[in-house]
């Protein structure tokens, strides 16, 4: 401790906060009119001749009296700023409000019971879950000196730029000085930040709805006579100065205050006024100019030569619906301009600039008439892009950006996202009547920084957080409803694993084994990498999992990482995959890399990652890539994200990662046959590999492992068609039909569709001719009605599927 | 002790307190009537509402000359009656303050007054 002793002594202070609390609101109110009646009802008797009136203003000017000082004095007790200026005196340093109730108080269990039922400690009980019997055993168990206690909440009270030691930074003092609390704390995942940080979400609260302000008036009733009347504009564009007027809404972001700064001394700049706001989608790039607007509303010293300057948000919809009503774009455009030129008062904002900049569905190019606004005039305008869009503008349109100031919004950090997001939950919950946990603030930011790729903070923590609101955990928002909400959002198992599902996870094995033969080494090593990844035991800087599997044709690779999506994932559509072969060349990586945004092309691969984080990647046949590209997947496997030609990042975090090659296929099939097994020579295979320059070691060595898949035995390939039969049953169980294959039926179609070469990949096509042509000639006569449950043999293959005679078998 | 904490007030920092409030009052006038802005454009054309003139001939400037001074005199007409208006409410604000602050010393005792007219 820093070594203060705290007094307390009763000063005019304490005894004015005994009397606040006497005079509550509704007694403050019912003076108010008390005073007013008698001061009419004493002149009205005068003037009717009753001198007895003079006595009723007795009453009256008392309460007038006493309403001066309440509202002059008493409600502003909490005036100055005794933690600043170091003050040991309890009677100064305690807010108003519990500068009586905890003064006196010896023990730190007292103190609790003392502020137990102010609003500041239930906010720490109920936003981070303590139960408040657990604060009062804590403090029972284990005392902790007031002084200690104090010392600690001053601390705090300093450290939120508290004016005083509230209610609120005693009881997070107490919690943080018992060290009953630690176990628990540990056990909930609270930390002394977290504790801190609720803090600061109180102290905003206390600002935003607690302190007294002073009525802005935006300039008063004259400010706009000397500006000019702007109709075409306002039937064109929004004023949002007007609507922040109007009351709609706070936009002070203190966040940022100091890109408003910015923005402020470009605009006020003689020339080159215009400002390009650039940042991703959802970073609060309205939001910005809307608190500019605030900022100049109140015209104080913040906002400069642009006081009372008012911003209007021009309609691309609006404007571009006029197309073909007769009068021209350029013509209309003019008129527009010319209204914001002439009221002198107006700033243009062309939110989602682009609309303005390009000829596509919904989007105008009227970038000529921009530029030679901003060229000969010194009308500010203020546009927001994407950097994806300035990136393509600064190519297309280079003359036009060069006119402007670019601004890159910085991204937004862990303690100021929680800041915004603590802002908006006040009014979810109250919308929602719900309430939201500290907790829940906190995973809501982990979970969309993991999660969530295709927007920016603050907008993705807010979409997760409005969200969350639909999954409440008892009645109340908390980490798992943020959980529950990313879960259903994105498919991305985040929840704590149910009994069903952790039986899944034990048994995956099993699982995936129930559609495909062997490969026990290769099943087992991906079922692992989930098991790790659903326990959180993994890195998650790096994908789920990445391996290699080498081996033949036909032997399962493929089918694995389907079972994988199948099983595991929400359904083999969670699988996507990229056949290398078809990117053999240098200038296929730009086709890898494609936008993710570029509306105008379908879909590509990385924007397929992007909306499916939570997915198996399947790049078959990988040696036939081009070397460029197995660069890229060094990347991937390594930071676990890709960047697209638009510079966007996508990761690859939440992926399975699996890799197929048929390098040295034979070579292994020779093994097999020579009777090796294959767990012996895995790792000088591996090396032969390197050696033969078909694999860099480097990519090797990134892979969490490297699989071998060996050719299957004839009696695996027979379970293998017995899975196909499976198929083909439920295919067929809308008709009620099911199909049954004898020994020498299964035989059969081994033998005919096994290929050395092709692995079991020709046993679909044995079994297509045999056994499906077979099913469909006996379902066309009518000889398999439904309900039927046929056994076929070999020879009914051969007769019914109309093969010929020296089919060979 | 409510009496007590009232009169430390009323004739301490509460007397001390009265010119602030008027100061405050009659700047929260001057920004209502926005009397900063009236005067730095008391003769600005009401609304920017001006003429330009369609050619350089003498007759068609003299007309936009003369729109744009009628255009001025009503914005100068309507900015003075409402600076006459703000003038009003910032007389009346003072006039009652500094009386306020003659009686200040007085108003607690002043019910006595009232009381002994109203019953003898």
């Amino acid at each position: 401790m820093n070594g203060k002793t705290f007094t307390y002594s009763r000063n005019i202070r304490t005894q004015k906060a005994t009397i606040v609390r006497l005079f509550s609101k509704p007694i403050v109110t019912l003076l108010k009119f008390a005073s007013v009646v008698f001061l009419v009802a004493g002149v009205a008797m005068l003037i009717i001749g009753m001198k007895v009136g003079y006595v009723l203003f007795a009453p009256a000017i008392w309460a007038f009296m006493f309403l001066l000082w309440h509202q002059w004095d008493l409600v502003d007790l909490d005036a100055g700023n005794p933690v600043a200026s170091a003050s040991t005196r309890l009677e100064e340093l305690l807010s108003a409000d519990i500068v009586n109730r905890i003064g006196k108080a010896d023990t730190s269990l007292h103190l609790w019971e003392a502020i137990r039922d102010h609003w500041q400690a239930r906010f720490f009980v109920n936003r981070f879950l303590i139960p408040t019997e657990v604060i009062e055993q804590g403090l029972q168990a284990n005392p902790v000196d007031v002084e200690v206690v104090y010392a600690k909440a001053f601390e705090l009270a300093a450290q939120t730029s508290q004016d005083h030691m509230t209610a609120g930074s005693i009881t997070a003092a107490l919690l943080l000085t018992c060290p009953y609390f630690e176990a628990g704390f540990a056990r909930m995942k609270i930390s002394t930040d977290d504790l801190t940080s609720g803090l600061y979400w109180q102290r905003q609260i206390i600002d935003r709805y607690f302190k007294r302000k002073e009525r802005n008036l935006f300039g008063g009733l004259a400010r706009d006579w000397a500006n000019g009347y702007t109709p075409v504009l306002d039937k064109f564009g929004e004023n949002i100065s007007k609507s922040i007027e109007a009351g709609y809404s706070m936009f002070s972001d203190e966040t940022r205050e100091d890109v408003i700064t910015q923005m402020i001394q470009i605009i006020s700049r003689p020339s080159r006024n215009g400002v390009a706001l650039v940042a991703p989608v959802g970073s609060g790039k309205s939001s910005l100019v809307y608190a500019l607007a605030e900022t100049m509303l109140k015209g104080d010293d913040k906002a400069g030569g642009l006081a009372y300057l008012q911003v209007v948000k021009l309609d691309a919809n609006r404007i571009t619906s006029t197309i073909g009503q007769g009068l021209s774009i350029e013509r209309l455009m003019e008129e527009i301009f010319y209204d914001a030129l002439h009221a002198q008062n107006i700033i243009l904002f062309l939110d989602e600039a682009q609309l303005f900049m390009e000829t596509a569905p919904g989007s105008i190019d009227i970038s000529h008439i921009i530029m030679q606004v901003l060229e000969q005039t010194r009308m500010p305008i203020i546009l927001a892009l994407s950097p994806e869009d300035w990136h393509k503008f600064s190519i297309t349109k280079s003359a036009l950006l060069a006119q402007l100031t670019k601004i890159d919004l910085p991204e937004l950090n862990e303690s100021q996202v929680a800041r915004i997001l603590e802002d908006i939950a006040l009014p979810l919950e109250s919308r929602a009547q719900t309430m939201i946990t500290y907790s829940a603030i906190k995973e809501t930011y982990a979970m969309a920084s993991r999660y969530v790729t295709d927007k920016a903070f603050p907008a993705k923590g807010i979409d997760v957080l409005q969200d969350a609101l639909n999954y409440p955990d008892q009645g109340i928002i908390t980490e798992n409803s943020v959980k529950m909400a990313v879960e259903k959002t994105t498919g991305a198992k985040v929840t704590q694993a149910s009994q069903v599902e952790r039986g899944e996870l034990l048994n995956l094995e099993e699982l995936i084994h129930r559609r495909m033969i062997n490969q026990f080494h290769a099943v087992k090593t991906v079922s692992e990498a989930l098991r790790r990844s659903r326990a959180g035991v993994r890195d998650p800087k790096r994908p789920v999992g990445s391996f290699l599997f080498l081996g033949p044709t036909g032997v399962g690779k493929t089918e694995l990482a389907r079972s994988l999506a199948a099983t595991y994932f929400s359904g083999e559509e969670s699988m996507i995959r990229l056949d290398m072969s078809e990117y053999q060349l240098a200038t296929d990586v730009a086709r890898i890399l494609e936008a993710t945004t570029d509306s105008s092309v379908g879909s590509t691969f990385l924007r397929d990652v992007a909306t499916k984080p939570f997915s198996v990647v399947l790049l078959d046949e990988i040696e036939k890539a081009h070397p460029d590209i197995l660069n890229l997947l060094l990347q991937m496997l390594d930071e676990g994200t890709l960047t697209d030609t638009s510079g966007r990042v996508v990761s690859f975090k939440e992926a399975i990662i699996i890799v197929t090659s048929n390098a040295g296929a034979d070579e292994i099939r020779r093994r097999i046959e020579a009777g090796q097994q294959l767990e012996a020579f895995e790792d000088e295979f591996v090396d032969q590999l390197i050696n033969a320059k078909i694999f860099k070691p480097e990519l090797m060595n990134r892979f969490d492992d490297i699989v071998l898949f060996r050719p299957l035995k004839p009696d695996e390939l027979m379970q293998v068609v017995q899975i196909m039969v499976g198929n083909l049953n439920k295919t067929l169980s809308a008709q009620n039909i099911s199909v049954e294959l004898t020994a020498d039926a299964l035989q059969m179609i081994v033998q005919v569709g096994y290929d050395p070469r092709l692995g079991a990949r020709p046993m679909r096509r044995a079994l297509q001719k045999y056994v499906e042509n077979t099913l469909s000639r006996k379902i066309l006569t009518g000889e398999a009605q439904p309900g039927a449950r046929l056994t076929l043999s070999a020879a009914d293959l051969q007769s019914g599927s109309g093969a010929d005679s020296d089919s060979g078998y | 002790m409510v009496l007590f904490s009232f009169f430390t007030w009323w004739y301490g920092s509460g007397w001390a307190q009265v010119p602030r409030e008027i100061r405050r009052r009659v700047n929260f006038i001057l920004q209502f009537f926005s009397l900063k802005i009236i005067l730095r454009t008391l003769f600005a054309p009401w609304k920017r509402d001006i003429a330009y003139a369609r050619s350089t001939a003498l007759e068609d400037r003299f007309q936009a000359l003369i729109g744009n001074l009628v255009s001025r005199f009503i914005g100068f007409i309507i900015r003075v009656i409402f600076m006459f208006t703000a003038v009003l409410a910032i007389i009346f604000t003072v006039v009652f303050g500094v009386l306020l602050m003659i009686v200040w010393p007085a108003l607690p005792f002043s019910p006595i007054l009232f009381l002994y007219w109203g019953l003898l």
